[in-house]
């Protein structure tokens, strides 16, 4: 199998963020990303600088909320992906 | 020399050629700026190559549409126009039609194969600059058009792949509008002895355009759905 670029993996993160109601705890976007720890650090960190992603804490714990930005973000590169994958790129 | 956008069809199709290339260039130019959204979300060259291809087609199609009839328009329709200077200046849009169709396919195979190393890319984009100027110096359909079909054939080859690995109805249609595309190419060939191969070679591209349109809506609706 191929190695995921970032840009896949981003996408990776943010589709299932979105299709999980746009709110995740780490270790959940840790498994269905297929990530390890240090990865997702970077990556969750890349996303919250782009303003993509945001924290919060509910009773302490810790969740990464999809912005109406991540939304956007989602949703274009939706389509994108159908578009490059119908031309096999 | 190098005459190769010529009508060469039936009377009653003078006109329609244009109007076909001009949907062409829009789709392709729909193409283009999609490519380059995906290109500036990932930042991966193929997809950089992806848009300049079809930028390049884009404006290709323009100027068969629109420059190249304009060209022999004012010739026409204003005295003061010297016949050599029109007949130059067509012959360069020739050319240029010619160097930036061929190149156009290349960089989308260099976007299917993945290139990313700039000198190889920039050699083939040479050979097909050598290939344009051997047909403009001929005027040879058959050497531009047989070059298009086989720079074709290796796109055709990366979609077929395509579509057996997704088995989706999008790829499918963009296999299918590129196989149109170089019918068009092939039929083109036979336009010197034939008028109806020339109208045929219209026809065929015409679907390949109407193929890759309703991909796109097709992408586009999905999306949305989800």
């Amino acid at each position: 199998m191929q190695r995921r670029t970032s840009f896949e993996i981003i996408n990776d993160i943010l589709f299932l963020m979105q299709r999980k109601g746009g709110k995740l705890k780490p270790t959940h976007i840790l498994y269905g990303g297929n990530l390890s720890y240090d990865r997702l650090k970077k990556y969750m960190e890349q996303l919250e600088k782009r303003k993509l992603v945001e924290v919060t804490f509910e009773k302490e714990k810790k969740f990464y909320l999809l912005t109406d930005r991540g939304y956007e973000y989602v949703n274009e590169a939706r389509k994108l992906k159908q578009f490059t994958e119908a031309f096999g790129i | 020399m190098g005459v190769i956008i010529k009508f060469r069809g039936p009377e009653w199709f003078y006109g329609f050629d244009a109007i076909i290339q001009l949907f062409g260039s829009i789709i392709a130019l729909v193409l283009a700026i999609y490519g380059y959204k995906a290109y500036k979300l990932s930042h991966q060259k193929k997809y950089l190559y992806f848009s300049m291809a079809f930028g390049l087609l884009a404006i290709n199609l323009i100027i068969y549409a629109l420059f190249i009839p304009a060209v022999f328009i004012v010739y026409n329709f204003y005295s003061g126009i010297d016949m050599g200077f029109a007949l130059q200046v067509g012959q360069i849009l020739n050319f240029i039609f010619m160097a930036a169709t061929l190149g156009a396919y290349i960089l989308l195979i260099a976007s299917y194969a993945k290139l990313e190393q700039k000198s190889v890319i920039l050699i083939l984009l040479a050979l097909s600059l050598v290939v344009s100027l051997f047909a403009f110096r001929f005027s040879s359909i058959t050497g531009f058009n047989l070059t298009a079909v086989l720079l074709l054939l290796a796109v055709m080859a990366y979609n077929c792949k395509n579509c057996i690995q997704t088995k989706s109805r999008t790829a499918m249609l963009v296999f299918l509008s590129f196989f149109l595309i170089a019918l068009g190419h092939l039929f083109f060939v036979g336009s010197g002895i034939s008028t109806e191969a020339f109208l045929i070679g219209h026809i065929a591209q015409l679907i390949g355009y109407v193929s890759l349109l309703i991909m796109f809506i097709k992408v586009h609706n999905h999306a949305k759905k989800n």
